[in-house]
């Protein structure tokens, strides 16, 4: 009989965490259709900048000379350094907005304005010593997502891991998100970044 | 067969007759003094003759021996102290025999100081050592806390996550760690993998101060650390461990094994995790100029990184003989190390140690015998990619030494060993040039005198000699005096000389550091050299002990980095020198039974000062002080321990450019713990404790701060199973 109500209350208890843990399962709705991709970019090079298009989901090749003229991409990457199809950097409808979140699924709109264009900024174009070599170049100063801290060696990073909502060269809206900016083999710069892009132009993901 | 059967009959009665007409029986118990519980493996010696016993696992003997009027015999156990008997014809049987702890310890046995066992109140050289009891009552569940909890003076820091020990000004190049007397391969930034030592198959750790090159060449510049683990000495062992603490640390132990007639065999396993850390500083970090004061604008952080460790180890002896008695040791650790930071998402670092170890004794006669050791140490570093699942190799440091050893008892008082010994030693590293790998090797010859002079005084000189691969030559003599002045009093007086062969990585480095300057090795390296005299005074009793050491260790030659013109190299130099002095004062004292008190004080100036500027991270003075009390009742026994260390402050100045210097301030702290167990019937042991019990942190966690998360707990369940099979004769 004791066994019984023992087993009884072991099978209720049992039942209240199985329900306790799928309650913790739900999500907030967000829409189905727009899947979370990642993306492995190989942003080592000092000299040269990696373009990158959000509607392909591929790199794209640029002329590295007539960057600015080109639509076809929507974000570029140096070191750590970024670049959006606007302002100084091209002719599109891009720009950048930080938001207060840390992942991607607590962020479901884009903001209207507040979008922050390409200005000038200065790399590092060569690493030498004693004195590394500067260039100003177009970038985009609002997607700050990696300190990198020279004062006294070695160099210290910093990975900020807040979502960013960016512009595409056309105008729509994408949530990006580094998360790490060490590959796969331990490769400093080869950035991964995970992104959701919406191409309807609603502001909505 | 029936002849056989009569043959055997006969054999007994004969035996048997024998018994009955000359012997006589003696029979009794031996018990501990402090807890009234029966002691296992005492053993009983009759004082004329070789006839012993060995008590049983309820402390009971029996012994046969040739009747006389009276009879001696002495008994003894480890960990206590030997006491002789003497037997009347009326009193032979239920023997009652007590024996009182030896607190002191000065009858345990050392190896290190000579290179034969004696024990430490005789030994010339003043030896320090921890026993498995303490490390039990310690129960740091690690080998550094262990070593840092015990010893006033050492220190370890952490240089990018590796542990950097100070060991009373001298860095892990000058301190030489053995384990069974033998080296170890592999380092980081010059300190071994602390991990291939297991805390719970550690039987004693033996410290000796100073250079020792004499007798174990390379590296005993500073002292050393010799770890001397378990053997069997039963038919039957097991012991089980498990604890759990803060930040995710859980170990689970086991070690067993068996001793029957002339096979002995011992296997220790040991599993164990901790999770990765976050220190944050209280205070903003400042570098002081001599006009201005730069203070950091944001408090910082530091990850100190846990990891993973399997630790295996399994010994097995075999006495093909009385004379001739063999042993082979093996040992597997596999470190994983929790990379800190992003990089930990996709890389985590594995350490690999091996080791085979046999030793050969051959006792030809009473007075001469001969050993042969080869020991192979071996030890890998691998990058390990998680998310592709790739390991790679990037640094193998293997050494394999040769050693024939022979010990002749010249006279009663004159004893000589000498030995023979090839060392070689092979590195391949991701410091070397794509591709290279390196080795060298020594050939040794050494030999050392000790001679009773009177009862007094004992007179131990040695003089070694090694031709290097690189360098040749290189003499290292010692000699060590130890004379009692009065009853329980000596003083001891050595001279010692020590040396460091040029590491393989300071002979051939070619490595670009991250980007910012090169390292250079340098072929043509001399081996630093140094000189220590030490002299000791001690008096103990079984209940109080002090001594008071003062040593000098003058270090030349000393191998160090230095820049080229265009500060884009760093080159090995054997253009530095050290003169480090150093006291260290030790009590011990037994109030009352049960419980005991030791406190330990070092000071250290270890010279190294530039423009009279201290450059070194050296506490300049430090002391531990530990207080252990026994409670007994029942079956139930309890045991309340509690150790503190305290370090004094120390300024560090670093030179930023020419002659302008700016110092950092490490602030004196003090770290205290407190643990309790509760003990039933030595088979159970149930512990809890509280590590930095008063929850210090340092203001700043810089690279010299101590590293500790504050106030952190632990619980820990031993078993041992075999006294759950006791049986009483």
């Amino acid at each position: 009989m004791l066994h019984k109500q023992i087993l009884a209350a072991a099978l209720g208890l049992s039942l209240v965490f199985f329900t306790a843990c799928s309650s913790d399962d739900d999500k907030p709705e967000t829409s189905e259709t727009l899947e979370v991709k990642s993306v492995q970019i190989d942003a080592r090079s000092y000299e040269d900048w990696v373009y990158f298009s959000f509607e392909t989901g591929t790199e794209v090749t640029v002329d590295p000379e007539n960057f600015s003229e080109s639509l076809a991409w929507d974000i570029a990457f140096h070191r750590n350094d970024v670049r959006l199809n606007c302002g100084t950097s091209g002719d599109g409808l891009g720009g950048a907005f930080t938001t207060d979140k840390t992942a991607l699924s607590e962020v479901f709109t884009a903001p209207e304005t507040g979008y922050v264009v390409d200005a000038m900024k200065t790399i590092m174009t060569k690493f030498v010593l004693p004195q590394p070599i500067f260039e100003e170049q177009p970038a985009n100063l609002e997607v700050n997502w990696l300190d990198i801290d020279t004062s006294s060696p070695p160099p210290v990073y910093t990975l900020h891991n807040k979502v960013f909502v960016v512009k595409t060269a056309s105008g729509k809206y994408a949530k990006i998100k580094f998360t790490n900016y060490l590959g796969n083999m331990n490769e400093t710069m080869i950035i991964s970044m995970s992104y959701v892009y919406q191409p309807d132009g609603s502001r909505n993901f | 067969m029936v002849s056989q059967r009569i043959c055997l009959t006969l054999m007994l009665l004969l035996q048997f007759s024998m018994v009955w007409a000359k012997d006589i029986q003696i029979t009794g118990r031996v018990i501990s003094k402090s807890d009234k519980t029966p002691l296992a493996y005492a053993s009983v010696m009759a004082e004329t003759t070789s006839t012993y016993a060995v008590t049983d696992f309820e402390g009971y003997f029996s012994l046969s021996l040739p009747e006389k009027e009276t009879l001696k015999i002495t008994v003894s156990h480890i960990g206590y102290l030997t006491q002789t008997v003497e037997i009347t014809p009326e009193n032979t049987e239920n023997l009652l025999v007590v024996l009182e702890d030896d607190l002191m310890m000065m009858n345990e046995i050392v190896i290190t100081g000579t290179r034969t066992p004696k024990p430490i109140k005789d030994s010339p050289v003043l030896t320090r050592v921890i026993t498995s009891r303490d490390i039990e009552k310690l129960n740091t569940g690690s080998f550094l806390s262990l070593l840092e909890t015990e010893l006033p003076g050492l220190e370890f820091t952490s240089n990018a996550n590796v542990p950097n020990i100070n060991l009373q000004g001298l860095g892990g190049n000058y301190v030489l760690f053995l384990i069974d007397g033998e080296r170890i391969a592999g380092e980081t930034r010059n300190n071994i993998d602390y991990e291939i030592l297991n805390p719970n198959n550690i039987e004693r750790i033996e410290i000796v101060k100073g250079s020792l090159s004499t007798l174990y060449g390379s590296n005993a510049m500073g002292g050393v650390i010799n770890i001397i683990t378990k053997k069997s000495s039963k038919p039957f062992h097991l012991d089980m461990t498990s604890r759990m603490g803060s930040n995710g640390e859980q170990q689970y132990g086991i070690s067993g094994g068996t001793k029957v007639k002339k096979f002995s065999s011992h296997t220790a396993a040991l599993w164990k995790t901790s999770d990765n850390y976050l220190l944050k500083d209280r205070e903003y970090f400042q570098r002081i100029y001599p006009d201005t004061v730069i203070t950091d604008k944001v408090l910082r952080t530091k990850e100190i990184e846990g990891g993973e460790v399997l630790n295996l180890e399994q010994k097995i002896g075999y006495a093909f003989s009385e004379k001739f008695t063999s042993e082979v040791k093996g040992n597997y650790l596999k470190r994983e190390r929790f990379n800190a930071g992003a990089e930990g998402t996709v890389l985590h670092n594995f350490y690999y140690g091996y080791s085979i170890l046999s030793k050969n004794n051959w006792k030809i006669n009473p007075n001469n015998q001969l050993e042969f050791t080869y020991n192979l140490s071996w030890y890998d570093k691998v990058n390990y990619y998680r998310i592709v699942d790739i390991e790679e190799k990037d640094y193998t440091n293997a050494l394999h030494n040769f050693r024939l050893v022979s010990n002749n008892q010249l006279t009663e008082k004159q004893l000589l060993t000498s030995g023979i010994e090839y060392l070689t030693e092979s590195l391949s590293t991701y410091m070397f040039s794509e591709g290279d790998d390196f080795s060298s090797d020594s050939y040794t010859a050494y030999i050392q005198h000790d001679y009773t002079v009177t009862d007094d005084l004992n007179l131990v000189s040695g003089l070694r000699w090694d031709k290097h691969s690189n360098y040749g030559g290189n003499l290292s003599p010692k000699i060590s005096v130890k004379y009692n002045p009065f009853r329980n009093a000596s003083l001891r007086a050595t001279y010692a000389t020590g040396f460091r062969s040029p590491s393989l990585k300071e002979l051939h480095t070619n490595w670009d550091h991250l980007g910012m300057f090169q390292i250079i090795g340098n072929p043509n390296l001399n081996p630093e050299k140094s000189q220590t005299f030490s002299v000791t005074a001690d008096y103990g009793t079984n209940k109080v002990y002090v001594s008071a050491n003062v040593f000098y260790n003058n270090i030349k030659d000393k191998l160090n980095l230095y820049w080229n013109a265009a500060n884009d190299t760093v080159y090995y130099r054997n253009a530095d020198k050290q003169f480090i002095r150093g006291v260290e004062l030790s009590a011990k004292v037994s109030p009352f039974d049960n419980f005991r008190i030791q406190a330990g004080y070092t000071f250290t100036d270890d010279g190294y000062k530039e423009n009279g500027k201290n450059l070194s991270p050296t506490r300049p003075h430090s002391a531990t002080l530990r207080m252990d009390y026994t409670l007994f009742s029942g079956n139930y026994k309890t045991f309340i321990g509690i150790n503190a260390k305290f370090l004094s402050k120390v300024e560090v100045y670093t030179e930023e450019e020419e002659n302008l210097y700016y110092k950092i301030i490490y602030p004196a702290y003090a770290m205290w713990r407190l643990h309790i167990s509760e003990q039933y019937k030595d088979k159970i042991t149930l512990s809890a404790g509280i590590n930095n019990l008063f929850d210090y942190t340092a203001p700043v966690n810089s690279f010299y701060a101590p590293v500790s998360p504050g106030r952190t707990y632990f619980v820990n369940l031993s078993i041992n199973v075999d006294s759950f099979f006791k049986t009483k004769q």
